[in-house]
């Protein structure tokens, strides 16, 4: 069973193979990311983060959630040497966050039904669980940061989370004659695996940010590889990212 | 005594003189190791960090040129078709208002007035992404961001010396079937959406 929505401006893919998936389970994966739209948009004028930014609504009054998310972006500033701010021109913006953490927890959803083999994916970050319809691992394909109609490489997903920071129409920005040399533009893409999404997507952002360094900050840390794309058509990725390359 | 002294002054200074000459001859071997290291050929598969800077920077010229233009075939081509055969990208998000443009892919060509077009700012969810597209003799001469989710640019130090050598590759596409793919799509989708209400206000 498996279902396409757009939301939050994006695609959300959920597909469970168990034989006792349930529409309801799927349906409710969906109210769950309009849940986190309603509650973290930034551009939504009553969303708790805009009350939050509107000086509407302290920090202490906001929900657990909230919290949570304010304590994981503290956390993560950290581990990233600063790379990761969710505070930026007087405004708190955690959508940089909030979206593998959705990814994460929706996918827990399902664990928690009592599902096995699932993956749930929102604007091409993963959080993949047991193994699609043949009992084979989930293939997830990379896409060309020079071509969004191909993929690059093909890696194997049983359990744990794959994140791309970065952009096809990167390159473009040659177009625009106000801001030449204002954008990193040595580094396309950069995609991290690991055991969840929710780490894995806040890495990539992070790392992303750090140009063409990136992949060094990943190779650092254990549990988690990088393929990083640059704009030569070159791919440097970590020493142990072979280990999920199907082709 | 004296005699013994002086033998005992002339064999430290003989020794001194060994350890320096030692020394120089290791820091030497030293300088050259990190000189071939550093400087060494490019054409190894394996980079380290100052490696990759070099070879990214040496080609980013001809790279640019290729992009320039791959990128300009696509942004003729493909708005019309996305429009045209990919309804759900087409779709605005809720909180934008809808701005479907209808028209088959005959109609995309010919149909534009002559001008400068601004389209809707687009949420990428990560950030803001606008476009303006420039109109000649009815046919798209130019698309330029005029706003672009680049907020997360930081500049700063990371040290990545004594980091294990990473490997490299030039990338190909690949045939295989995959179930899912990843990738940063957001961003392009949101590029088609305000391209789509740029060229719908420039039929009106």
């Amino acid at each position: 069973m498996k279902q396409t929505r757009i939301m939050m401006g994006m695609p959300i893919t959920v597909e469970v193979v168990d034989h006792s998936a349930t529409q309801q389970a799927i349906d409710d994966c969906f109210l769950y990311f309009q849940w986190v739209d309603d509650t973290f948009s930034t551009y939504k004028e009553d969303s708790e983060i805009s009350r939050i930014n509107q000086k509407r609504m302290t920090l202490a009054e906001a929900s657990q959630p909230m919290r949570a998310i304010f304590a994981l972006a503290e956390a993560t500033k950290l581990d990233t040497d600063g790379y990761f701010d969710i505070y930026r021109n007087g405004r708190y913006d955690p959508s940089g966050l909030v979206k593998g953490w959705a990814i994460f927890n929706a996918a827990s959803m399902l664990a928690q039904r009592g599902y096995w083999n699932y993956y749930v994916e929102a604007g091409g970050d993963i959080q993949a669980a047991g193994h699609n319809a043949w009992g084979q691992p989930w293939r997830v394909g990379i896409r060309n940061p020079f071509n969004m109609h191909e993929i690059v490489k093909v890696v194997a997903i049983a359990d744990g989370g794959i994140a791309t920071s970065g952009t096809y129409i990167r390159g473009q920005h040659i177009y625009n004659p106000k801001t030449p040399g204002e954008l990193q533009t040595d580094v396309l893409s950069l995609t991290v695996v690991g055991s969840n999404i929710y780490d894995a997507d806040r890495l990539a952002t992070a790392a992303f940010a750090m140009g063409s360094e990136g992949v060094f900050f990943i190779e650092k840390l254990d549990g988690f590889e990088a393929y990083q794309i640059n704009s030569a058509g070159v791919a440097t990725f970590t020493s142990g990212f072979m280990r999920y390359v199907l082709s | 005594m004296s005699e013994s002294k002086t033998r005992k002054q002339h064999g430290s200074t003989f020794l001194l003189r060994k350890y320096l000459i030692s020394t120089f001859v290791l820091a030497s071997f030293g300088a050259y190791v990190i000189h071939e290291h550093n400087g060494g050929s490019t054409t190894e598969s394996s980079v380290t960090a100052g490696q990759s800077t070099a070879q990214t920077n040496g080609t980013s010229d001809a790279s640019l040129a290729t992009n320039s233009t791959t990128s300009a075939d696509t942004q003729q081509a493909d708005p019309a078709s996305q429009a045209s055969t990919a309804p759900p990208t087409a779709q605005a998000p809720t909180d934008v208002p809808p701005t479907p443009t209808t028209a088959p892919p005959t109609a995309v060509a010919s149909g534009y007035k002559d001008g400068q077009y601004t389209g809707q700012q687009i949420d990428a969810f990560y950030g803001i992404v606008q476009v303006q597209v420039d109109i000649q003799g009815g046919k798209i001469t130019n698309v330029q961001f005029l706003q672009y989710p680049n907020d997360r640019q930081r500049s700063a130090f990371i040290n990545s010396q004594a980091m294990p050598m990473l490997q490299s590759e030039t990338i190909q596409a690949q045939s295989a079937q995959v179930d899912i793919i990843g990738g940063a799509t957001l961003t392009s989708q949101a590029f088609v959406m305000s391209l789509q209400s740029a060229l719908a206000s420039a039929k009106a």
